[in-house]
């Protein structure tokens, strides 16, 4: 009998997705609470967001795409990749990855019968080469008499949450309009180094972060620092609890947190949108300095989608700040130190690493770092495997033109699959007008900017991996720079920080990603929010729509939940293999705000100007 | 030579080649369909409190309903309940006047009680309360549909439509128009100014003064929901807006400033939470919807907000199409339709005749009438 509970203790630690603590044990999982999920109650920890507390339970299908019924679950954990979109308390469409679990939350699935585990309207799923992106345009014309019918019959298949039963009081928030010198968006490291070295009795400095807390993703990481002495020897998340230390010491300088720069307002002088959770703000500024960081990547195989496909950095902040494991058996995407880094993490969270899946002949990286993992070369992920979640990846070899080997094609087994591809923000960039390129090397489209970080546009000023993908330590530098930069242009006349800025530019290490050529598949979801495919997309050049404006209005692409943060590139990569055109040619659409999906309630307050 | 790749250009260019000139060739200096026809709320109504207007959007409501069918893209018109909501008093009798001058005309639509507003949408009865509305089933469609539709129908026969050029001169010679662009320079004997907002530069290349001011206007979009709104509103206080449920399930909406002058296309942050405090006051449930994108647009007003159509006195073949007050998508079907008319067979049409370029405009002062 003791054996049998052995047996069956060791099943269910196995089983068990939540390791004894998160691995930076700075992280407290605080309290226990209760809630429940369509009606069935879970145990979780206050601390958890909704979907990785559902996660912890082995609930990894979140919601339901909003054409096909396909399942869908997290993949960034941080609010940008709308997949993890529920009904909590009554509200539709919340992103369950930024809502803290409370006691007696009631959390539901949304359009889906009965739930999302098993929605019977997956059956569009088969005929999705039926309703291809904008099929609706020509299909229904005849017979006449039944065209309103048909429109009636396709409105109540759209759309994915239901309005809530009633409406609860509100008080309208105040509005106002307030004036800085130097505007600096995003509060990670490069924005705080920025702030700091703006500090200075006669400048105004505000320093916005839409989080509670300021440091952005490194406050999730805890390999060591590399490459500013004075850090040295110091684990990343402790690298930011100094430049916390350094910035309460900085006089001057105003943070605003739980404050998103929704947009860019300007009309002669440079002017912010800001909506916090007190107020509403139109913040006029002198100088603008973004460091808004980056987003993920989405992976680029077929079955992209499936719940189980996650971000490395997701990944990362799962396991270090919420102790909770993605899988058991993991593969991870993609070449570089962000992907050896998580899969090293994974190891030590005991997740069978099955391999590091890469385009290249070797990882591309420092000679410091070791490895230990089994590297899967010169291949990609053809597919993801699964009905309704990853179970498993065909790998298939490509040689060095970047083209499929025949032949080569084998399963693995696994439930999770990593993937480490980022890209620079880019919307703030946009909105001001700055001169956008296209750089793999630096991991999508970039701001210009000259060696002081000023954009093409006057008085703004671009760091970190907004600027291009780099390390904290890139980041930290370039936020000096450009905080000494945007205090340096308002005529702060000051020779030591004027050599500063030389010195600071003479550290800067050269970062560049290596970069292959992206393979796609027909098959491979391009834009998550609207359920369009690669093929669809060619399918609609091929018809006409080859000017970037009109394909996505056409496609519908980067136009959902996400408004494009992870399609839009592709959506632009498939455009110019297609027509032949460069990245630059082809262009980015219009960028608006919001930035961030902000709520009407948010928005509505008092003393408006008319 | 049609100028413009707006609906009122790429609808004159169909219309053209429908009644067989084969020679049809469009301008449109950056992507078709770029302007206010794909900035717009894709609303389309006959219920006017103006006589004259009301008549020309019955007839073009009638030509809207059978576009799909028509053009052979099914542009998504659905008829729908529109109301014209009032919060005063003073606006309740004013309406109810208008209403029975549209039945007077054949128009179906009546006058609601504040009761049977809250009946047709129950939502309502939350927020501001209403004194009464104008109800009148009208149209709403997909503005990109719309122009895929014309411009593929026109294309089918034989219009050639050029996008990315700009037209940088016009000019007579021997009695005909010489149009000149970046690549090349063309001689017609018809040119017809589609151009929207921006046919005042284009008329003043020959010399001709257009009554056209610019006016900004914005919209917003929400996250798609189920659908939850029946009716597809409009408002004039405490000042002008509009919020209905797309198709796709977002909500689309705006709460304006109604003289904000120029040209500009960008978005404004006093928008964005002008509309988000005025729409939640009107219909609080829509507060737990999430505003995905904002985008800006321009209308051409003229001085009484009717359109410019017909040949320009004293210049022959050169044809205005434009000035249309906010509203370009309602009137261009039909005005396109009998423009062709006039510009292949010489037959005027009553309906268009008054609004030649010749007519003498007198400024109208800000009422309902002006909303679009």
């Amino acid at each position: 009998m003791y054996d049998t509970i052995l047996r069956i203790s060791v099943f269910w630690w196995i089983m068990s997705l939540r390791l004894e603590e998160p691995l930076i044990s700075d992280f407290s999982r605080g309290k226990e609470v209760k809630f429940s999920i369509d009606g069935r109650e879970i145990k979780a920890y206050s601390n958890e967001t909704v979907a990785v507390a559902l996660l912890a339970s082995r609930r990894r299908i979140l919601m339901r795409s909003v054409k096909f019924h396909r399942p869908r679950g997290n993949f960034c954990f941080r609010g940008r990749c709308a997949r993890c979109l529920m009904k909590i308390n009554g509200i539709p469409n919340v992103r369950a990855c930024d809502t803290l679990v409370r006691n007696e939350m009631t959390v539901e699935s949304q359009n889906a019968y009965p739930d999302v585990q098993t929605d019977i309207l997956s059956i569009f799923d088969k005929f999705s080469n039926y309703f291809t992106a904008g099929f609706q345009y020509h299909k229904f014309i005849r017979p006449k008499f039944l065209q309103q019918l048909y429109l009636n019959m396709l409105g109540r298949f759209i759309g994915l949450g239901t309005i809530p039963e009633k409406t609860n009081e509100k008080e309208l928030k105040p509005y106002m309009t307030k004036k800085t010198d130097i505007a600096i968006i995003g509060g990670g490291p490069a924005g705080i180094s920025a702030a700091i070295h703006t500090s200075n009795p006669h400048i105004e400095t505000t320093l916005i972060d839409e989080n509670d807390g300021l440091g952005g993703n490194l406050n999730f990481r805890k390999d060591e620092f590399v490459g500013i002495t004075d850090y040295e020897e110091t684990k990343n998340y402790e690298v930011v609890k100094k430049l916390i230390q350094e910035l309460k010491e900085a006089p001057n300088i105003e943070v605003l947190t739980n404050a998103v720069v929704e947009g860019y307002y300007g009309n002669g002088e440079h002017t912010l949108g800001i909506v916090s959770d007190k107020q509403v703000i139109k913040l006029h500024a002198k100088r603008i300095v973004i460091v808004t960081g980056s987003y993920d990547a989405a992976g680029t195989f077929e079955n992209n989608d499936l719940p189980g496909v996650y971000s490395a950095r997701g990944i990362e902040k799962l396991l270090n700040v919420y102790g909770v494991k993605p899988g058991n058996d993991a593969v991870m995407l993609g070449g570089g130190s962000l992907a050896l880094r998580v899969s090293k993490l994974m190891l030590e969270a005991g997740i069978n690493v099955q391999g590091i899946v890469t385009k290249h002949q070797k990882l591309t990286l420092n000679s410091k770092q070791s490895v230990e993992l089994p590297i899967i070369n010169r291949a990609i992920i053809e597919r993801a495997r699964g009905r309704k979640e990853v179970k498993g990846v065909t790998i298939v070899d490509i040689d060095e033109s970047g083209n499929v080997i025949p032949r080569t094609r084998r399963n693995m087994n696994c439930d999770v699959i990593g993937i480490s591809y980022l890209q620079p923000t880019y919307e703030l960039q946009f909105q001001i007008g700055c001169k956008l390129s296209y750089d793999p090397g630096l991991g999508g489209f970039v701001a210009l900017h000259d060696d002081n970080m000023q954009t093409s546009i006057q008085g703004v000023f671009v760091a970190g991996d907004a600027a291009g993908i780099k390390s904290p330590a890139g980041s930290i530098i370039e936020g000096r720079i450009a905080g000494l930069s945007s205090i340096l242009s308002l005529g702060v006349e000051d020779i030591g920080k004027e050599d500063l800025r030389r010195a600071y530019i003479k550290m800067l290490p050269k970062e560049r990603l290596e970069t292959a050529k992206m393979i796609g598949g027909k098959r491979r979801y391009v834009c998550f929010c609207e359920d369009v495919n690669e093929s669809e997309i060619v399918n609609a050049i091929h018809q006409g729509y080859s000017h970037i404006e009109m394909l996505k209005r056409y496609t519908g692409v980067s136009t959902g939940s996400c408004q494009g943060k992870f399609c839009l590139i592709s959506l632009i990569e498939i455009l110019a293999k297609e027509t032949g055109k460069s990245f630059d040619e082809v262009g980015v659409p219009t960028q608006r705000p919001p930035i961030k999906p902000v709520y009407l309630s948010d928005l509505a307050s008092e003393d408006v100007e008319r | 030579m049609i100028i413009g790749g707006g609906i009122a250009g790429l609808a004159t260019a169909y219309e053209l080649a429908k009644r067989g000139l084969d020679d049809v060739v469009l301008v449109e200096r950056n992507y078709i369909g770029c302007g206010s026809s794909t900035r717009n709320v894709c609303r389309q109504r006959k219920f006017q409190v103006d006589r004259e207007l009301a008549l020309l959007s019955w007839a073009s409501q009638k030509k809207w309903d059978e576009l799909t069918t028509e053009l052979n893209f099914n542009i998504l018109l659905r008829r729908c309940s529109y109301m014209l909501l009032q919060y005063t008093e003073e606006e309740v009798a004013m309406m109810k006047d208008a209403v029975k001058m549209n039945n007077s005309l054949g128009i179906k639509c009546r006058y609601l009680s504040p009761g049977d507003v809250y009946e047709l949408e129950p939502l309502l009865k939350e927020g501001t309360p209403v004194t009464g509305a104008v109800f009148a089933k009208e149209r709403i469609f997909h503005h990109d549909a719309v122009i895929w539709a014309y411009s593929q129908a026109a294309q089918r026969l034989g219009v050639e439509i050029n996008s990315g050029v700009e037209v940088t001169g016009l000019r007579i010679v021997d009695g005909r128009i010489r149009v000149t662009t970046k690549k090349s320079e063309i001689e017609t004997s018809i040119a017809v100014n589609a151009a929207g907002p921006y046919s005042v530069e284009i008329a003043k290349m020959l010399g001709v003064e257009l009554p056209i001011k610019r006016v900004r206007r914005e919209a917003l979009a929400t996250e798609s929901m189920k659908p939850f709104l029946n009716s597809v509103i409009a408002f004039y206080k405490p000042m002008e807006g509009w919020f209905h449920q797309t198709l796709r399930g977002e909500v689309v909406g705006g709460v304006i400033d109604p003289d904000e002058p120029g040209a500009s296309l960008k978005s404004s942050f006093g928008f964005l939470v002008r509309t988000a405090t005025v729409l939640t006051a009107k219909i609080p449930r829509i507060r737990y919807l999430k505003v995905i994108r904002q985008w800006g647009g321009v209308y051409g007003n003229t001085p009484d907000h009717f359109p410019i159509i017909g040949e320009t006195d004293g210049i022959e073949g050169f044809y205005q199409i434009n000035g249309f007050s906010g509203r370009g998508m309602n009137l261009a079907p039909i005005v396109a339709d009998l423009l062709a008319d006039l510009v292949v067979y010489g037959k005027t049409s009553r309906l268009i005749e008054p609004y030649r370029l010749s007519k003498e405009r007198k400024e109208m002062p800000y009422t309902p009438t002006r909303i679009p």
